[in-house]
């Protein structure tokens, strides 16, 4: 039998906040059914399947850490056996500072990750494009060697720099867009011959081309003067050029967008986003969700086995041997809203107030109160009232403020399908602030008016 | 089955100890890449590095100190030359990059939007790239990150680096000592004053409002200090024009010590910037109900009289000002101008002459009477007045000329050609 030290690591590891699952994971809980019935392969698989040879333009939605790499990543392979070739890719992996974001980012990043997975394709436009650019570029990329005398391999390679110095030298960056935005109708027609030309020639097999591009939703909202954001920018004003590569696309979209003064441009553009909403845990009234429940407690239980599978350990009760009691794992669960990223975290922490097991009450009543004390700060003093009332009507104003909680995860989105099968959508406060000083005479002064 | 019920809506506070060996566990059990946040203040963080290398014997660790100039993050990990074989990398000084961004500002809570336009442009270029280059940090470096940081920074990343906070293993804090709280509050307090402030730089200001409200949010802190330095918080934001920033902590600060004549003070001057003077006289009664012997408060309470207008209470209150104090220039001065709105002229010289005898240079006065002069129909004193005043600051001269106090002698020979004298030749010629 393992030492119980070495097993608590592991569990310990097994709650990562920072990896989503890879396709068929064995720790992965389809949670379709408490989510809104949110399905990717349903949602977003479809559209792409029926559509045929047509493009198509999908927003995927989700607070930050509810699982939408995860879901994504799911769709993919999904998508790859079903006849399509799926060029992912993780936006500010390489590409996009999410703190500093603009719509020519994107637009190049899509362009060298396309160049990097659609080999076969002829890239002759793309490097025409860049040719007839190449002298107000020079200067920039640090090349001295005209372009013509590149190899091909190079040429292209000099979309990557100018997408990476974007991500990383964020004294060229202004520069770069600077130069770059007059051109972008131009690249995105060379960009659409040469996927029309990849189209041709997928490896067998493969008729549809999909882009995802992963992590968009990082993107920090940066107010202008008129308070606008670049989300509107990025989102609603290039959306034409957004949607304009032809083939399919799936952004991942900041849940704050979908609640903008510009909601209706924004399901005018690309119809209804796909929203991946919190596991519901609790109903509207406040009463536990049996169903939602299950699934949360589900997805620690899977990678607890998972973790202790081999160490002597595996099969123990979850509610007694690992947890202390029923109570300790249900409060867990409560306490994160439905949010797995926020699930991993209280986890983690219960785990760091413990060297043995069960996890007793005690620890986890610290995860929360540590938990706790993040929201206390991200919440500014003119707030609490806002959230009073979300907490009372469980509604949302489609306004700037509203927006920043949604983003900062104050509140949460549910949705639900009721008994006549119409789509239920709600809000809550995140369930942490509840026992927040602050917000509890905040609601005092709302149930009194 | 559950015999004892629990209170979870209760804070479960902790101690230092418990909180020391948490951290020990969290790092003992990273394997590979973590992220992991501790609150510490500055002076403790040596000691805190000293114990987790004795309690992890086991672990390599070492640590890595970032100043306001470092930018490459990723770099700086790269070239540590032991790269190879750390597991936990103490990362010190995170805060110093965050001092000079409007951003620092509005997460503190300095929120006068009216006045500045905050940008949120502008990264501090060491966070950039640290939220940047984490997946490279989390594929290519098998260390744990451990970022010691003030409370401040801490809420810095919340707001404005969330997604990069969201990537923590745990944060812990360790609050000050009773030691280390006298320490740093006796150095708070000694360094500044409202002086000092108001020729500090943005940056400045800014590290020591992060400093005083890091102090304020100190457990234990005795509520003594604690109003001290929300009055010394006020200072600083009413030096950078925050009125209602230095208000709300004036307000803050006289809950827990009402008695404090100064602070209904200066409550009542900020309240006057934000041209609230109803309020306003509150707030210097009471400064006065403590300690009528100031003459200030009376002289700024007959301001804000003479504001709404209240002409006779204004002069009743500058008398009162000049009771304490008969040789407060400016309330002579200011007692002439309301005497002058009630068209009471005699009396308004004879004011403004006080003010002179105290003080012979104070161009104001001399132009005041000189307006004073005109409206009452004095054509020949009212430009000796205003000849006084031009000698002692020639601005006024470019007044007069606009200055319809003076339409009642304009067109008189003398004036004329006093506000002509010494003009620019173009002028001349005309």
């Amino acid at each position: 039998m393992m030492p119980m030290s070495d097993v608590l690591t592991r569990i310990y590891n097994s709650f990562d906040p920072f990896r989503p699952l890879p396709a068929g994971d064995p720790v992965y809980v389809e949670c379709r059914e408490v989510r809104g019935d949110n399905n990717v392969f349903v949602d977003l698989g479809n559209e792409i399947r029926r559509s045929e040879s047509k493009a198509t333009c999908q927003l995927y939605v989700g607070h930050r850490g509810a699982g939408k790499s995860t879901e994504l990543l799911r769709l993919k392979q999904h998508l790859e056996e079903n006849g399509c070739f799926v060029v992912y890719f993780e936006a500010d992996d390489q590409d996009v500072d999410p703190e500093d974001a603009e719509y020519v980012d994107i637009l190049l990043a899509s362009t060298r990750h396309l160049l990097e997975d659609l080999k076969a394709a002829d890239s002759q436009p793309l490097r025409s494009w860049l040719r007839d650019r190449w002298r107000s570029f020079e200067d920039l990329m640090l090349t001295e060697i005209s372009f013509d005398k590149l190899p091909v391999e190079a040429q292209l390679s000099q979309f990557g720099k100018l997408s990476t110095a974007i991500r990383a030298t964020p004294t060229l960056r202004q520069e770069i867009r600077r130069r770059v935005n007059p051109h972008t109708p131009s690249l995105i027609d060379a960009l659409n011959q040469f996927i029309a030309d990849g189209k041709k020639k997928l490896p067998s097999g493969k008729t549809q081309l999909v882009v995802i591009a992963d992590n968009l939703d990082r993107i920090v909202p940066i107010p202008d003067n008129t308070g606008r954001t670049n989300h509107d920018d990025i989102f609603l004003e290039r959306s034409g050029q957004l949607k304009a590569l032809n083939c399919h696309l799936i952004y991942t979209v900041p849940i704050s967008m979908v609640y903008s003064k510009r909601a209706n441009d924004l399901k005018d553009t690309y119809g209804n986003a796909q929203v991946l909403p919190m596991i519901m845990v609790k109903t509207r009234e406040g009463q536990i969700h049996p169903p939602g429940f299950a699934k949360i407690k589900e997805v620690i239980t899977r990678r607890i086995q998972a973790a202790t599978a081999g160490t002597g350990y595996e099969g123990l009760p979850v509610d007694q041997e690992i947890f202390e009691s029923a109570e300790v794992i249900q409060r867990l669960c409560e306490m994160s809203g439905g949010h797995i990223r926020e699930l991993m975290l209280l986890c983690k922490e219960a785990i760091n107030r413990v060297d043995v097991l069960p996890i007793p009450a005690r620890a986890a009543q610290r995860a929360i109160t540590e938990a706790r004390d993040t929201y206390r700060r991200t919440v500014q003093s003119e707030e609490w009232a806002k959230l009073a009332g979300v907490a009372a009507s469980h509604r949302i104003d489609n306004d700037e403020a509203y927006r920043e909680l949604l983003f900062r995860r104050c509140v949460l989105e549910y949705r639900y399908f009721d008994r006549e099968g119409e789509m239920q959508c709600w809000y809550d406060v995140h369930p942490l602030i509840r026992g927040i000083d602050e917000f509890k005479l905040a609601l005092q002064k709302v149930s009194q008016e | 089955m559950t015999v004892h019920s629990i209170d979870w809506d209760e804070e479960l506070p902790t101690t230092p100890a418990e909180e020391f060996q948490a951290l020990i566990r969290a790092l003992r059990r990273t394997q590979g890449f973590g992220i992991i946040f501790v609150r510490c203040n500055d002076a403790d963080e040596e000691t805190l590095i000293r114990s987790v290398k004795e309690n992890l014997p086991q672990k390599t660790i070492d640590q890595l100190q970032l100043t306001a100039d470092s930018t490459n993050f990723y770099e700086a990990v790269e070239n540590l030359p032991n790269r190879e074989q750390i597991n936990i990398l103490f990362v010190r000084g995170l805060k110093h990059s965050l001092y000079a961004y409007e951003q620092t500002k509005r997460v503190l809570g300095w929120t006068d939007s009216e006045i500045h336009s905050y940008s949120w442009k502008g990264v501090p270029k060491i966070l950039a790239n640290l939220n940047q280059q984490r997946d490279r940090l989390r594929n290519n470096f098998n260390i744990c990150f451990v970022f010691l940081l003030p409370l401040f920074a801490i809420k810095y990343l919340i707001h404005r680096a969330p997604d990069f906070y969201d990537w923590r293993s745990g944060i812990f804090e360790f609050p000050m000592e009773k030691e280390a709280i006298d320490r740093e509050f006796d150095r708070v307090f000694q360094e500044g004053s409202y002086d000092d402030y108001l020729a500090w730089t943005d940056t400045q200001r800014c590290r020591k409002l992060a400093e005083i409200q890091d102090l304020l949010a100190e457990p234990h802190l005795s509520l003594d200090w604690k109003a001290v330095l929300l009055f010394e918080l006020a200072d600083l934001a009413y030096a950078a024009s925050e009125n209602t920033t230095a208000l709300s902590n004036l307000d803050e600060a006289l809950k827990l010590k009402p008695n404090t004549p100064k602070a209904w003070y200066n409550k009542g001057i900020t309240l006057y910037e934000l041209e609230r003077y109803e309020e306003a006289i509150d707030s210097y009664d009471k400064a006065l109900a403590i300690k009528p012997d100031k003459d200030k408060a009376w002289y700024n309470r007959g301001n804000a009289l003479r504001d709404l207008e209240r002409y006779e209470e204004a002069i009743d209150s500058y008398d009162k000002a000049l009771a304490v104090n008969i040789g407060n220039d400016a309330a002579w001065n200011n007692r002439g101008n309301v005497l002058r709105n009630l068209e009471r002229y005699e009396e308004a010289i004879d004011s403004y002459d006080k003010a002179l005898a105290i003080k012979p240079d104070k161009d104001k006065a001399w132009y005041n009477k000189a307006c004073c002069y005109s409206q009452w129909n004095r054509p020949d004193k009212a430009i000796e007045s205003l000849q006084h005043a031009i000698e002692l600051n020639p601005e006024y001269r470019e007044m007069a000329k606009t200055d319809s106090e003076f339409n009642n002698i304009r067109s008189h020979d003398r004036f004329k050609a006093l506000i002509e004298e010494d003009s620019d030749q173009s002028e001349a010629i005309e």
